[in-house]
């Protein structure tokens, strides 16, 4: 182990010296540089600066992963060519160690430039949050970029007995196996499976596919499970300092400690008592609801809804007067709603209410009837305190009210599974941001690992050529799995076990770089969880890393490192 | 006998090209025993199987068939290679490195404590003459100057058993004579050398037994005074002799001599003179960018405790080393020999990259030494530079 440290400062010292770090350094300079001026996303500040995570994160992730496979593929492969290798072989150095060495060393230096890179690119974007822009911009900054969500889809719903009722329907109309042999004659089914399972399976695509067509006057429910928002309801006094009825603007100082926990968008409940047992729901007898739009200093802002009337002791509270407060967690709906034909004449969105509340209760929040945009994710953001104990929510989408008189018929709509979400707030930007990395480190690991591998037994081009192929692989891999091997079958022919060893191949060997995308996460202030992380250190770096340089290494032993020319 | 230090047995390498080309036999049914405390040569032109047998020893290679053992163990045993230091025919170092750099990097890879390993260092770059130049970054040395690093590299753990693949090339005359030196130290302290070379003079002067290779076979195997021994003519050496007694001894000897009856004046090696022109210029203060002669074989080499080194010690070592040999045996080769050997050498890597590997025929020398065939030392001549 002493031998491979001192092999991995000599491979530390080689890439420093060989000017990799500065020119990586430099590249990353242009980069961030610029990327303001090239990277304007929708226009907004929140968008400009979702775009510079999402492209630097990208572009070091590239840059990182070229160079470490172009240092890993060259360290061996030129050690043995220029016979550097000699006078290392001939020392008390066992092979293993050599080659560990040499990992270890690259990735030192991919640590190094991580570092640089997290501590620019943080820099940057924390300068660009403080800049001034709109209350809508900043709660958009603050509770979809500068957080760490966790995204929940909704419960699949059971289908057992619809399918059943269909199948019973076929039968009892003698169509069944009418209908089987018609699936069978147009559907390839490979070795092992029965077509009836098959078959079977396709009805339950087919009514679940029914379950997302959303009519006119009906409804979607979505069931979650497993929500637990972080942040506890926070409750305080606060002073009102200026506030302005028209607008519904007010501005409050309160306990600094408060204020500095709270939420941007968190909607915030004022009321003049606080009932004893407040139990998850919480709240005041009476109460009145606003949303934080900017923190600054302990103090804070809210705006109130238009549509609410203010109470008469919200009227009444003067300057200086203090107020009891509560704040809850945060909690997003998203959701993608699609015509499936024109939109009436005129219209541009839907109508829409949506309820949340614990399952198979009354909602406990429902929003008045609003208008929605269609093909495009929409955000209805709601408090985390509608969540029962057991982190179990309900969501109900009801497409309505429909106007009276519209002259044309309004379309059936399409919320698929897939398209909607709930997001929560998990964790805070900055340790999310370490996890990203993190997540790029283990695919650096990995990546290393392979290019030392192939370097040891290969000549450079080959080697590189090899290992970008393969990472080229790799990053369609995901995307792979899901089309062609999506679904692995018993084999039966030469060409099906063929489709299934490589299939297992590719989940073994390669890691699903595509799968968790450390730039989509950060940038979407989507939570890469400490289990999301310790599953791909398990399978990308113990694993298949370990999996390679073990490889490595026992073909390097077993090689003979010089030729007949040499 | 003691047990041998390399034992070579049945010793095959075939190399086996990628694709359909013909494979090459090096080394073919070779045995060896080399002894401790013996200075070994293994001789041959280019290609004849010598770096290929030393690969095969060191473990970078592995043997086709037949089987090798160091210190009584296989050659990849990593125990054994804390006694071994190799000095390979190219000296291939980390160009990004400086010479301290290099030498402290394959130090640690010793464990050596960081302050002997700090004292060795300064030792060795004094040896090599690299003192000046140690924070120059390799890559930018001239060749002599890596193979001086090189061997200082090959010194570093105070190796039992050193490799010596080719290590007069790249070198000036004063290198090449610093490192006869070193061996001749190194032997005296029971330490075991094998050396590889297709320069005669190198062998001649250093080696206590030779082998001979060619084609991958052991062609002669020996003491070199005995393989060299010229029997059939003998020198007679006395002081200065003026025309009329050298007249005298010509007379006195055609009674009992049969053939040509031949009287000279020794004559000194080029290298002895030319080290001589560099001392004169050292003693004039000319001032050198490159590798300097270098200074005395560093102390722990000689296994004495550390102590500096004075720049009149070594030169007293350069000028106690500058008379040619005293043939000290009667089977031991004549000056003119020794003269025409060492000339050769320094000629040649003054003029030449590509030595002459034997000595050139001429007049005054009728026949090839007896000891060697004919044919070997055609094989020597003819197969220079085909590698």
């Amino acid at each position: 182990m002493k031998n491979a440290i001192t092999i991995a400062k000599l491979t530390f010292l080689q890439a420093i010296r060989m000017k990799v770090a500065i020119a990586f350094i430099t590249l990353l300079a242009i980069c961030l540089i610029a990327m303001p001026s090239l990277m304007t996303g929708d226009g907004t500040l929140a968008g400009q600066i979702r775009s510079t995570l999402f492209y630097s994160f990208s572009a070091v992730t590239m840059l990182l992963s070229l160079l470490t496979l172009l240092i890993g593929a060259m360290l061996v492969s030129e050690d043995i060519r220029r016979r550097q290798i000699f006078l290392i072989a001939v020392k008390p150095v066992s092979r293993t160690d050599y080659l560990l060495g040499r990992f270890l060393g690259v990735m030192a230096l991919n640590v190094v430039l991580i570092t640089i890179s997290a501590v620019a690119i943080y820099s940057m974007v924390a300068s660009r949050r403080s800049e001034p822009t709109s209350t809508a911009d900043r709660i958009a900054i603050e509770t979809e970029v500068f957080t760490a969500r966790d995204r929940l889809s909704p419960m699949p719903p059971n289908l057992d007995k619809r399918v059943g009722q269909r199948v019973a329907y076929l039968k009892e109309k003698g169509q069944y196996n009418k209908e089987l042999e018609n699936y069978r004659r147009h559907n390839k089914i490979l070795g092992g499976e029965s077509p009836e399972e098959k078959f079977l399976r396709s009805l339950y695509i087919l009514e679940r596919k029914q379950a997302e067509l959303i009519q006119p006057h009906s409804m979607a429910v979505w069931n979650f499970e497993g929500v637990y928002p972080a942040g506890q309801t926070q409750t305080g006094t606060a002073t009102l300092l200026a506030g302005n009825d028209t607008i519904r603007r007010y501005h409050f100082k309160a306990d600094p400690d408060i204020v500095g926990r709270m939420q941007f968008g968190a909607p915030i409940r004022f009321g003049s008592q606080i009932k004893k047992d407040i139990g998850v729901k919480g709240g005041f007898s009476k109460h009145i609801e606003g949303q934080i739009v900017h923190i600054i200093h302990g103090e804070f802002f809210i705006e109130l809804s238009k549509r609410t009337p203010l109470p008469q002791e919200f009227l009444v509270l003067q300057k200086q007067k203090t107020i009891q407060f509560q704040i809850d967690p945060v909690m997003q709906l998203r959701y993608t709603a699609k015509p499936t034909s024109d939109l009436p004449a005129g219209h541009e969105t839907l109508p829409r209410i949506l309820s949340i509340g614990p399952p198979e209760q009354k909602p406990t929040v429902q929003t008045p009837p609003s208008q929605t945009a269609v093909h495009s994710a929409v955000t209805q953001t709601f408090s985390a305190v509608d969540v029962a104990k057991d982190g179990k929510t309900q969501v109900v989408y009801w497409y309505g009210p429909i106007p009276q008189g519209a002259r044309q018929p309004f379309p059936t709509i399409e919320l698929a599974y897939e398209d909607v979400s709930l997001l929560y707030r998990a964790d805070d930007f900055t340790p999310n941001y370490i996890r990203c990395w993190l997540l790029v480190l283990a695919r650096l690991t990995f990546l290393t690992a392979l290019a030392l591998m192939l370097s040891s037994i290969l000549d450079f081009p080959v080697a590189i050529l090899t290992s970008m192929t393969l990472l080229l692989g790799s990053l369609l891999v995901g995307w792979l799995l899901s089309q062609q091997w999506g679904d692995p079958v018993p084999a039966k022919s030469f060409i099906d076990y063929l489709n299934v060893a490589i299939h297992y191949i590719m989940v073994v060997l390669m890691p699903d770089i595509g799968g968790v995308s450390a730039a989509e996460n950060i940038s979407d202030g989507m939570n890469v969880s400490w289990g999301v992380l310790g599953n791909t250190y398990a399978l990308t770096v113990l694993l298949r890393s370990g999996l390679y340089l073990s490889l490595g290494c026992w073909l390097f032993t077993r090689r003979e490192l010089a030729d007949p020319r040499s | 006998m003691s047990e041998p230090v390399i034992q070579i047995r049945g010793l095959k390498k075939t190399f086996h090209p990628f694709w359909q080309r013909r494979s090459v036999t090096a080394v073919d049914a070779l045995d060896l025993d080399i002894l401790p405390k013996e200075v070994f040569g293994l001789l041959g032109p280019n290609g004849s199987g010598k770096s290929t047998t030393i690969k095969m020893i060191l473990g970078l290679l592995f043997p086709t068939h037949g089987t090798i053992s160091v210190f009584g163990k296989h050659p990849t045993n990593v125990r054994v290679k804390r006694r071994i230091g190799f000095l390979p025919e190219e000296t291939d170092l980390y160009p990004f490195l400086d010479a301290r750099e290099t030498l402290d990097f394959y130090a640690r890879l010793f464990h050596i404590p960081r302050r002997e390993r700090a004292e060795r260092i300064d030792m060795l770059l004094d040896m090599v003459g690299l003192t000046s130049v140690a924070y120059r970054r390799v890559g930018e040395y001239s060749k002599g100057m890596q193979r001086r690093i090189g061997l200082a590299q090959a010194l570093i753990n105070d190796p039992d058993l050193l490799i010596l693949d080719e290590p007069t090339s790249g070198l000036d005359p004063i290198g090449t004579r610093q490192f006869k030196d070193l061996i001749s130290t190194l032997a005296e302290r029971g330490k075991t050398v094998l050396l590889s070379s297709h320069l005669l003079a190198d062998v001649e002067d250093v080696c206590d037994r030779v082998c001979i290779l060619y084609g991958g076979r052991k062609q002669r195997e020996g003491e070199v005074q005995e393989l060299l021994a010229h029997r059939e003519r003998t020198q007679i050496t006395t002081d200065y002799l003026d025309e009329d007694a050298i007249a005298a001894v010509k007379q006195a000897l055609s009674g009992v001599a049969a053939g040509d009856v031949n009287v000279s004046h020794p004559q000194k090696k080029l290298e002895s003179l030319f080290l001589q022109i560099v001392e004169e210029a050292r003693s004039a203060n000319v001032t050198t960018g490159g590798a300097t002669s270098g200074g005395d074989v560093a102390g722990f080499l000689r296994g004495e405790p550390t102590e500096g080194t004075t720049p009149e010690a070594v030169i007293d070592s350069l000028m106690a080393s500058d008379t040619p040999d005293e043939p000290d045996t009667p089977e031991a080769p004549s000056d003119e020999q020794i003269a025409r050997a060492s000339t050769q050498t320094v000629v040649d890597d003054l003029v030449t990259a590509a030595p002459q590997p034997a000595p050139e025929q001429d007049d005054d020398e009728p026949a090839a030494p007896r000891a060697l065939d004919t044919d070997l030392i055609d094989g020597l001549i003819t197969k220079k530079g085909d590698e």
